[in-house]
């Protein structure tokens, strides 16, 4: 059954509730839709979207890529789910002590080869992104997490020296809509880790937002 | 059952309106498809969707700790018969000189059986601008307090100590979150600080949702 259309809009006129249309293409035929909803609304309405925040007194941002991990969502073995990556975010913490940031970048990493075993750390609690949804994720996610040795994806983003409580910058936002440009596997990870200068007592909060799709 | 198909890049030189047409499928057997209108237009236009923002004078940011207030919310009542679909967030600077930290998206981690109270109330439009469309079953607050059992979800942004004083460059604060987080009844979605205390540090904040029956 071929899907045939009218190039525009059928009706000519916005059509009432309860009409029943020909659906709609535009000129160089891609068929028009129209979104019901924001992108998100589906799979987090059903309970399958997840967020994983660190400690808000935060932690090291790492300085070179080893065998440990600022922030790792690792997806364990026979799981049945892919984690489908949607958003991450970072943020510089308040602290009594000054500290400053090490100049450098934050990258997203993973490693090679199946971890059988599911890496250790400071475990994050995860909440379910339909708020007060009692149901448990698959995923694990750590702060300061051993793992295999990372290998880098891409970076995330870039950081400067600032200064805890004497940079006067504006107020910014670092946030990643991936929307699916990394999907984790069971059996492995991804991390974000930062390879930076040391600075002095650099901490950072980190996030991660994913959805977990049942493996066909 | 009946197979959906059409022409690998049918006409894709283009076509006028009103002509019957075939849909367009990429090489992978993929239906070609384009937005009619933006991304939030359906909702929207159906008064679905709401916009909640602090007075113009703002209000104080938040406090070094995860307590009881929160600088911004969105509760949920019990019995509303809708989520919210959280479509956006901004902040932006009124007044003082921030106090370094964070800005962080926060829920209670039980359901809370009572709005939160003694907040300042905001009163929330439609953003459908025509007048006379539906109230929204969100309640947006400021300074709300007796939040109950705030948990963070995570970060929105970084505050340094800057000064309105202080030359900087202009900064748009808007998240644009698109459903990421959904409020059932009984629940709130906030924005706090857990920041140091900067001098007299007052910004303003808004969110964005729609309202979906729950089914």
């Amino acid at each position: 059954m071929d899907c045939i259309g009218i190039v525009g809009n059928a009706a000519k006129q916005p059509a009432k509730d309860g009409n029943l249309l020909v659906t709609r293409f535009g000129k160089t035929i891609e068929r028009s839709i129209g979104m019901a909803h924001g992108e998100y609304y589906e799979a987090v309405s059903r309970g399958n979207v997840w967020s994983a925040v660190g400690a808000s007194a935060g932690s090291a941002p790492g300085t070179s890529l080893s065998t440990t991990g600022a922030f790792t969502l690792h997806n364990p073995l026979n799981s049945g789910v892919n984690l489908v990556i949607l958003t991450a975010s970072m943020a510089l913490p308040w602290k009594t002590t000054q500290y400053t940031m090490g100049a450098g970048s934050i990258y997203y990493t993973t490693h090679t080869g199946l971890a059988v075993v599911n890496p250790s750390g400071t475990p994050i609690t995860i909440r379910n992104c339909l708020l007060g949804s009692s149901s448990s994720p698959k995923a694990l996610a750590f702060e300061q997490s051993t793992i295999a040795a990372q290998v880098p994806l891409r970076p995330f983003c870039s950081l400067g020296a600032i200064v805890s409580d004497t940079s006067a910058l504006t107020p910014f936002s670092v946030k990643d809509a991936l929307n699916g440009e990394f999907i984790v596997a069971p059996g492995f990870g991804i991390n974000i880790h930062g390879i930076t200068a040391a600075g002095s007592s650099p901490i950072v909060v980190l996030a991660m937002t994913w959805e977990e799709v049942p493996i066909t | 059952m009946a197979l959906i198909e059409g022409i690998v890049g049918n006409n894709r030189g283009g076509v006028g309106d009103g002509s019957p047409i075939v849909a367009r499928m990429g090489k992978t057997g993929e239906m070609i498809v384009g937005d009619a209108h933006a991304e939030h237009f359906e909702a929207s236009s159906r008064g679905n969707v709401f916009t909640g923002a602090t007075a113009t004078a703002g209000c104080a940011v938040g406090s070094l700790t995860i307590s009881t207030t929160c600088a911004h919310l969105l509760y949920n009542p019990i019995g509303s018969g809708v989520n919210l679909s959280m479509i956006q967030a901004s902040a932006w600077y009124v007044s003082g000189t921030l106090g370094a930290g964070l800005l962080l998206y926060t829920t209670n981690s039980g359901v809370a059986a009572i709005a939160p109270t003694a907040g300042t109330a905001i009163t929330s439009r439609s953003a459908l601008i025509q007048g006379g469309n539906a109230a929204p079953k969100g309640v947006c607050q400021t300074l709300s307090t007796s939040v109950p059992s705030m948990v963070t979800l995570r970060p929105f942004c970084t505050l340094l100590a800057y000064a309105g004083a202080a030359i900087g460059a202009n900064f748009p604060l808007k998240d644009q979150l698109n459903g990421e987080f959904v409020v059932p009844p009984g629940f709130f979605f906030g924005i706090h600080g857990i920041t140091a205390a900067g001098t007299s540090p007052i910004m303003g904040f808004s969110f964005t949702w729609e309202e979906v029956p729950i089914t």
